[in-house]
This record gives structure tokens, C-alpha cells and sequence, in this order.
């Protein structure tokens, strides 16, 4: 059963036989997860070595009563219960330069959604020459200036998502709204990709 | 000289010049910087000491910030 029902058969047969990717599992990658799953995508490879910590709560796609638990377990679950089919393939691990390549070789498209920007750049570099779509974001941090955060194509298979400017810092935090936004326009771009829509 | 194209601006730069000459007399740092040229994806993993830049060559420069 697919939980998006207002797809066509073809954009169903389409979505169902992909095979996402996702880098991370906080702010960018549990929120995109959420997307993509009510979008009516069901199969995901996902690597995360992190447990949920309260200070999670302000943007990322986790409960109270899961603070402790492993991101991997715990965001699986939540998933679970907006579809309960899906294949998920997590992995409790952190990505490096020698792993990322093998974990997501038959994906149709990853999404990078770390927090570090040193790990961001890790991902493209190690899938720059593969030929799979990457949707990266960068620039997301704080509150305001929702226009400024865009999607820019680089390359022919690269698409990064946010205003390249605002990082985290002491004076900026990450917040929900505007960490939503960008998760979101990183969903938005993979479907678009699948479906060979405009992104 | 040679003419490129940076970020969408026409650029002028020395005849041979490398990519990371380029960068640095822009004071452009490469870390965490994603370089396309001429559609290629490059990094500070990539020789951008020795890459070459050609007239009519196009390069766009993207950072990446934390946060996610």
C-alpha cells in the first residue's frame, strides 16, 4: 500500500522502485526522511552513529520519550508509523570517505544531511565521479530570510540546497522553520529528480 | 592573457595559471569549498595545484557551512 494517494501509476511505479540514500539522520536527514516517506518513496539506506539528545527536540524529527535511543532505531519507528512497510536499511556507523561509496552504490539518489560542514563536503567528494545525484544543503541556519535559501544545480548531477552563507555558529543556531524549509526543498528536489520533473 | 568565466563574471587570468593560484589570489580558501569547472565537481581532495585553467573556461564556487 502506498501512502501517498494521489500519485499516478506511473509516478508510483517510479517512487516505490527507488532507492534513497540519506547522510545523517538530525535536523536535515530525519525531516527529509518524513518527506520523502509521505511523498510515497519506501526504500532507504541511511547511516547515522548519533543517540537523540534533547537539544534534538528543537528541529528534528524525534519525541521526548526517545531521548537515549539511537537516531537509526528510534527515527525507524517514527517512520514505521506513517508507513508501515518500508524497507529500511539504517545503519548505526559514521560515513567516511572509505565507507560512503560502497554503502550507497545502488541508490538512485543520496541526500546529504549532516550537521558538519568538513562531513558535507566529505560526502560530495567521495560520490562526486560516481554519476549518482547528490541534494546537499548548505546555509540554513537561524530565523528569517526563507527567500534566500534556493536550490542551485552544479555539475550534472550535484543540487544544493540553502543560501551557502549562514552556518552555524554561536550567534546563529539551527532552528525548526528554517532547517524545515531546507529539508523539505531537499525532498522536493529527489522527487523532482525521480520524476523527472523541473527542480 | 586568458578569459574565464567565475561565478558568472568574465575574469581575466594569467596564461597557464592553476586552479588553486586562482583561488588564491582571490583569497578564496578551499576549505569546504565545492568548485564546478566546466561542469566538473571539484574538491581540495582534487590536484588544484597542477589543474590548468584554459580560456573560456567556466567556474563556479560554492560553500559549505555547518548545520543540519
Amino acid at each position: 500500500m502506498n501512502v501517498n494517494s494521489y500519485l499516478t501509476d506511473a509516478q508510483r511505479t517510479v517512487l516505490e522502485k527507488a532507492k534513497i540514500g540519506v547522510a545523517g539522520l538530525g535536523g536535515l536527514g530525519s525531516n527529509v526522511l518524513s518527506h520523502l516517506v509521505r511523498a510515497g518513496i519506501r526504500r532507504f539506506v541511511a547511516a547515522d552513529f548519533d543517540v537523540v539528545s534533547a537539544s534534538n527536540l528543537n528541529r528534528q524529527f524525534f519525541f521526548a520519550d526517545q531521548v537515549g535511543r539511537k537516531k537509526t532505531e528510534a527515527l525507524a519507528e517514527n517512520l514505521r508509523r506513517i508507513a508501515p512497510d518500508l524497507e529500511l536499511d539504517f545503519r548505526d556507523l559514521r560515513l567516511t570517505e572509505e565507507n560512503t561509496q560502497d554503502l550507497f552504490a545502488d541508490c538512485d539518489v543520496v541526500v546529504e544531511a549532516f550537521d558538519k560542514a568538513d562531513a558535507k563536503t566529505m560526502l560530495i567528494a567521495a560520490l562526486a565521479d560516481s554519476g549518482i545525484p547528490v541534494v546537499a544543503a548548505s546555509g540554513l541556519a537561524g530565523f528569517g530570510k526563507s527567500n534566500d535559501i534556493r536550490v542551485r544545480k552544479a555539475g550534472k548531477a550535484l543540487y544544493l540546497v540553502g543560501d551557502l552563507v549562514s552556518g552555524i555558529s554561536p550567534e546563529l543556531a539551527p532552528a525548526s522553520p528554517r532547517v524545515g524549509i531546507a529539508a523539505a526543498m531537499e525532498a522536493n528536489t529527489v522527487v523532482a529528480i525521480l520524476l523527472g520533473m523541473e527542480i | 592573457m586568458a578569459k574565464v568565466i567565475l561565478n558568472g563574471k568574465e575574469t581575466e587570468v594569467a596564461l597557464g595559471e592553476k586552479i588553486l593560484g586562482f583561488l588564491q589570489a582571490r583569497k578564496v580558501g578551499t576549505k569546504n569549498l565545492i568548485l564546478e569547472w566546466n561542469g566538473k565537481i571539484l574538491t581540495e581532495k582534487d590536484p588544484l595545484a597542477t589543474l590548468e585553467l584554459k580560456d573560456g573556461d567556466t567556474i563556479n564556487l560554492f560553500s559549505m557551512v555547518g548545520g543540519g
